[in-house]
């Protein structure tokens, strides 16, 4: 289990960490999420040594990080990085080495995650030759060479259209089933609320929110009604008890109240229009954040 | 995994990815240094005149302290250019997840330390196989003797210019600016480079002695003074100490700025943020 336990970190004047504590179990897949410059890095550099915290403690199944703790890790940093003129292939078998590895170990395991992420026939030539798509996985397979027990990950679906991004998402998921644990951050809440069960939402430094996508989601007392159809608008503005949000001509989106029934709504709805889309919704993840935070 | 592995480790990486480049390079600066040594030939010796032994020396001493001088410039160049560019395309920060800054910067320097000394001994087998087969000049008595005094400066110059070259492009963000960053240093090895040329012909000067002792231009100095036969066995122990003991403190000083700056991520480091940083 990695655990930050009141994690601080100060710049100066500047604070990036205000007491953080959570943890990432073996086999979960944890979302780490929050706006920019919610110290989202810095928690996760801290784990590699590249940020001493001011405060608090970063630990692996209850003992302090060593550098020898981090041969067992993954890291796949923000600002992408690789050898530009080395070959992906090369460059997997180096880091494989680096996390000790024996040269056959990484060649094998090289050979497989090139396969694995179709990298077969760009195997050989210098990284910087490759597609801004491709060259993301190869560093998630330098990540993921020597079959980390904790794999680290700063915005790893940054840049990636959403197919490539689910993906990605696949290969952690299975990493995780395979019991590692697995820390991704993001800013983008609303990609990631499919990706991941479990999130950490921080700002400013400090934990706001933490759990179950779908719990937290629920746990909100609103209620959203999202209708898509061919219908006007007009019949929802003169429902009782409802708020419209949104609407455009295929969609209206409605904050409900207690006191609605929905089978009234359905009914009224209904006799509007041709009605594709009839879904009461908790708020998204986002809106759960911005409820938080205000 | 021991230590010594990971450093072996990145220094092989730096030996792989330049292997070419340094063949190519060698084999310039080689076909070059035959061709000097021929040209010196059919100049002067080919009407039978015997060269002086007195020359024949300046023209060895003259030699060796280019060759130091090329390599600990071009290599400890070649140093920071390497670090600067792990630093700005990033990939520092994922070698740094494995390996600790240290050995990152151990192997770096060793790699590229063994690329420079097979080259400088090259350059050296090289002149002198040329000059036996011409039998231009006369060999000096303590041949063998200064050839191992030149490895052992060259070595203790190499670690001390080469880890301050490697600090100096961890405080780059841009592998164009690197180029800039490497002036004062150059300036200061070739203070002890022009001084050596200058000594070489003006014989020993108080002002060689001197500066022969000051560990950083030591390297560059000492091997020209230990060629013409002018240091006292005494000023060379004591230059080896003393520029050793440089090079301890040399070493982790620039070993801390080299964390400081590398650490920081992509930005372009001042000294006293690299300092800090390091601290932590």
């Amino acid at each position: 289990m990695l655990l930050f336990d009141q994690i601080g970190k100060q710049y100066g004047d500047v604070t990036a960490l205000d007491g953080c504590t959570f943890s990432v179990e073996r086999g979960q897949m944890l979302g780490f999420l929050g706006p920019n410059g919610a110290g989202k890095t810095t928690a996760m550099r801290s784990v590699f040594g590249l940020v001493r915290p001011t405060a608090g403690t970063v630990s692996w199944d209850g003992q302090p990080i060593e550098p020898t703790t981090r041969l067992r890790f993954g890291y796949m940093p923000e600002e992408r990085g690789l050898y530009p003129r080395m070959a992906p292939r090369d460059q997997l078998i180096y880091f494989g080495e680096l996390h000790g590895m024996s040269p056959n170990e990484a060649a094998f395991a090289a050979g497989r995650l090139l396969g694995e992420f179709d990298l077969g026939d760009r195997a050989e030539e210098p990284v910087t030759n490759l597609s801004h798509g491709n060259q993301q996985r190869v560093q998630l397979a330098v990540a993921l060479m020597h079959d980390p027990e904790l794999l680290v990950l700063d915005e790893p679906f940054s840049g990636l259209d959403p197919l490539a991004a689910q993906n990605m998402a696949a290969v952690l998921r299975r990493r995780a089933d395979d019991g590692a644990a697995v820390l991704f951050s993001s800013h983008q809440l609303d990609v990631v609320e499919n990706l991941c069960d479990d999130v950490v939402i921080i700002n400013r430094g400090s934990v706001v929110l933490a759990g179950d996508v779908m719990e937290l989601r629920a746990s909100s007392e609103r209620r959203y009604l999202e209708i898509v159809g061919k219908s006007d608008v007009a019949w929802a503005e003169e429902l009782p008890g409802v708020k419209l949000l949104s609407h455009s001509p295929n969609r209206i989106r409605l904050e409900l109240t207690d006191s609605n029934r929905l089978i009234d709504l359905a009914d009224a709805a209904e006799k509007a229009g041709d009605i594709v889309v009839f879904s009461v919704e908790p708020p998204s993840l986002s809106e759960v954040f911005e409820e938080a935070v205000t | 995994m021991s230590a010594w592995h990971t450093v072996w480790l990145v220094a092989k990486r730096e030996v792989v990815t330049r292997k070419r480049a340094f063949l190519i390079s060698t084999s310039i600066i080689l076909a070059l240094v035959v061709m000097g040594l021929l040209a010196l030939e059919l100049s002067g010796v080919a009407e039978g005149a015997e060269i002086p032994k007195e020359d024949a020396d300046r023209v060895l001493a003259s030699l060796s302290t280019v060759v130091l001088f090329g390599t600990i410039i071009g290599y400890g160049q070649m140093t920071l250019m390497g670090v600067a560019e792990e630093k700005s395309s990033r990939v520092v920060e994922v070698v740094l997840g494995a390996v600790e800054p240290t050995k990152l910067l151990a192997g770096k320097v060793i790699g590229i330390g063994i690329f420079a000394l097979a080259q400088m001994g090259a350059i050296l087998a090289t002149i002198a196989g040329t000059l036996l087969m011409l039998d231009t000049l006369p060999i000096p008595a303590g041949t063998w003797a200064t050839l191992v005094s030149i490895f052992v400066f060259f070595l203790l110059g190499f670690a001390f210019y080469s880890t301050v070259y490697a600090a100096f492009g961890a405080l780059m963000a841009r592998t164009e600016n690197a180029s800039n960053a490497a002036g004062p240093l150059n300036l200061v090895v070739s203070v002890g480079y022009v001084t050596a040329m200058i000594s070489t012909s003006a014989g020993d000067s108080v002002f060689a002695q001197i500066i022969s002792l000051l560990p950083p231009f030591t390297p560059t100095v000492m091997p020209m003074r230990i060629v013409q036969g002018h240091a006292a066995v005494w000023e060379i122990a004591a230059a080896v100490m003393l520029l050793a003991a440089a090079v301890y403190w040399v070493t982790r000083l620039a070993g801390r700025i080299y964390i400081g700056g590398v650490i920081r991520g992509g930005a372009k480091t001042s000294l006293r943020e690299a300092w800090r940083a390091a601290a932590l």
